[in-house]
């Protein structure tokens, strides 16, 4: 009899051990479960998943908020200046902006003496990915001038009439992605057309450059002794 | 109370615990983050007695302003414009759209057009004869340039209609010239057939001198 109350409460003690071992686990699983929401929900949430494709990819790329690693990562939209450095490499500060529709950034310098050349004969694998930078940042140009000026496609635009004719063509943009658009083949009457034209045709003629490609200006500029 | 019904209360206790505690992090975190994305701009306020920041989708007004300070811009709008009162002697007038990310932080008003003409009288011949020293041949070409000034009188425009009697190249043209440290000197050099964007020029033409200069060779 009390063999069998001994092996009972042998049995019970085992039974609260387990239980207790099994609250204290299902708590630091709860609290574990928590920071890790919460770590995550602080990465995540209000920022824009952003790819950096880095190039040398070992460079180190940093920003107001911390490191931008090659590959995916969480970034705060707004206006960042980003720096990029590495042995052998240029240093450089630049602005980025993070909008919610950016997908792709392309932090890259290029070598200024013979560690960063050598570096690049090594790893020839850095000009693939120079190349991929490349056509990304073109690709977030072209994207971007299309958003703002979606008429662009449709250049050139050839007018030939009895009064007037012109040509209007597309000469690519300035570093801040401002379209420049030619007027070229004119007469007198073919400028201001093309300019009406333009200014029908969904451009803001105040905000774009126009290059009138063939109008020369018949006054004799006196520049003294420049 | 048996011990297996204190433990069941403990663990049900605690997941409640936990799902409370996920509830409030969620809420705490998507709230300051949503503060975060936005920005507060200091707007520095010059010959404004008034400003309103507006929606430019909606049209609606999101923030005023009477005198210089922040304005908050949430990235969830994507263009913004403001619209403002001139104090006295300035006239009213609105920003171009701007997004967050690249806000306009400084409204300087332009003076207003009694102010313009007063100082337009006073300018015009210094104004001529910097012209004239520029271009000799300026007066045999075309109509001589009566103009207007801008912003602060100290941008003047002019459209220049052709009086030469050559067959190409009759273009009426734009002159345009900037006071700076008392001086006035040429910008558009030389003239095109509109007020154009310079790239190589020092100083850009502001964008209402352009848009003014360039609706009245539309009309």
């Amino acid at each position: 009899m009390i063999l069998i109350q001994e092996v009972s409460k042998v049995n019970n003690n085992r039974q609260q051990t387990i239980i207790r071992i099994s609250v204290v686990s299902a708590v630091v699983t709860a609290l574990v479960l928590i920071a890790s929401f919460a770590w995550y929900i602080h990465n995540r949430v209000g920022m824009v998943r952003v790819e950096a494709i880095v190039v040398p990819a070992d460079a180190r790329v940093t920003y107001e908020h911390g490191a931008i690693r090659d590959g995916v990562n969480y970034i705060r939209p707004g206006v960042h200046t980003v720096s990029i450095e590495r042995e052998g490499f240029d240093s450089r500060e630049y602005a980025i902006t993070v909008t919610p529709t950016t997908t792709t950034i392309t932090p890259t310098t290029q070598p200024v003496d013979d560690v960063g050349e050598q570096y690049l004969r090594d790893n020839p694998d850095e000009n693939v990915r120079y190349e991929t930078a490349g056509a990304e940042q073109l690709r977030i140009a072209s994207d971007r001038l299309l958003e703002q000026y979606p008429n662009i496609p449709d250049l050139p635009h050839r007018h030939f009439g009895l009064a007037s004719v012109y040509r209007v063509s597309y000469g690519g943009s300035n570093a801040d992605g401002v379209p420049i658009l030619v007027i070229e083949n004119s007469s007198t009457e073919g400028r201001r057309d093309a300019l009406k034209w333009l200014a029908n045709n969904g451009y803001d003629i105040n905000q774009i450059i126009i290059v009138y490609e063939d109008y020369t200006s018949p006054l004799v500029v006196d520049r003294g002794d420049e | 109370m048996t011990y297996n019904y204190r433990i069941r209360t403990i663990l049900i206790a605690t997941g409640v615990l936990a799902i409370v505690i996920i509830a409030l992090l969620t809420w705490f975190y998507i709230t300051t983050n949503t503060e975060r994305s936005q920005q507060i701009v200091e707007i520095t306020l010059d010959g404004v007695s008034r400003a309103e920041l507006v929606d430019v989708s909606t049209g609606e007004v999101t923030q005023s302003l009477d005198s210089t300070g922040p304005m908050v811009l949430r990235y969830t709008t994507p263009r913004y414009e403001i619209r403002y009162s001139g104090s006295d002697g300035f006239s009213d007038g609105v920003t171009r759209e701007f997004t967050p990310y690249q806000p306009v932080t400084e409204i300087r008003a332009a003076y207003d057009q009694p102010r313009l003409e007063q100082l337009h009288d006073q300018e015009l011949s210094a104004i001529q004869a910097v012209i004239r020293q520029y271009a000799p041949n300026l007066s045999e070409l075309y109509e001589p340039p009566t103009g207007a000034l801008y912003e602060r009188g100290d941008w003047f425009a002019s459209i220049l209609e052709y009086r030469g009697d050559a067959l190409t190249d009759r273009d009426d043209v734009v002159i345009i010239l900037h006071k700076q440290d008392d001086q006035w000197s040429i910008v558009s050099d030389p003239p095109q057939p509109s007020a154009v964007i310079v790239e190589s020029a020092e100083i850009e033409v502001p964008l209402s001198v352009r848009s003014s200069i360039n609706q009245h060779l539309l009309e």
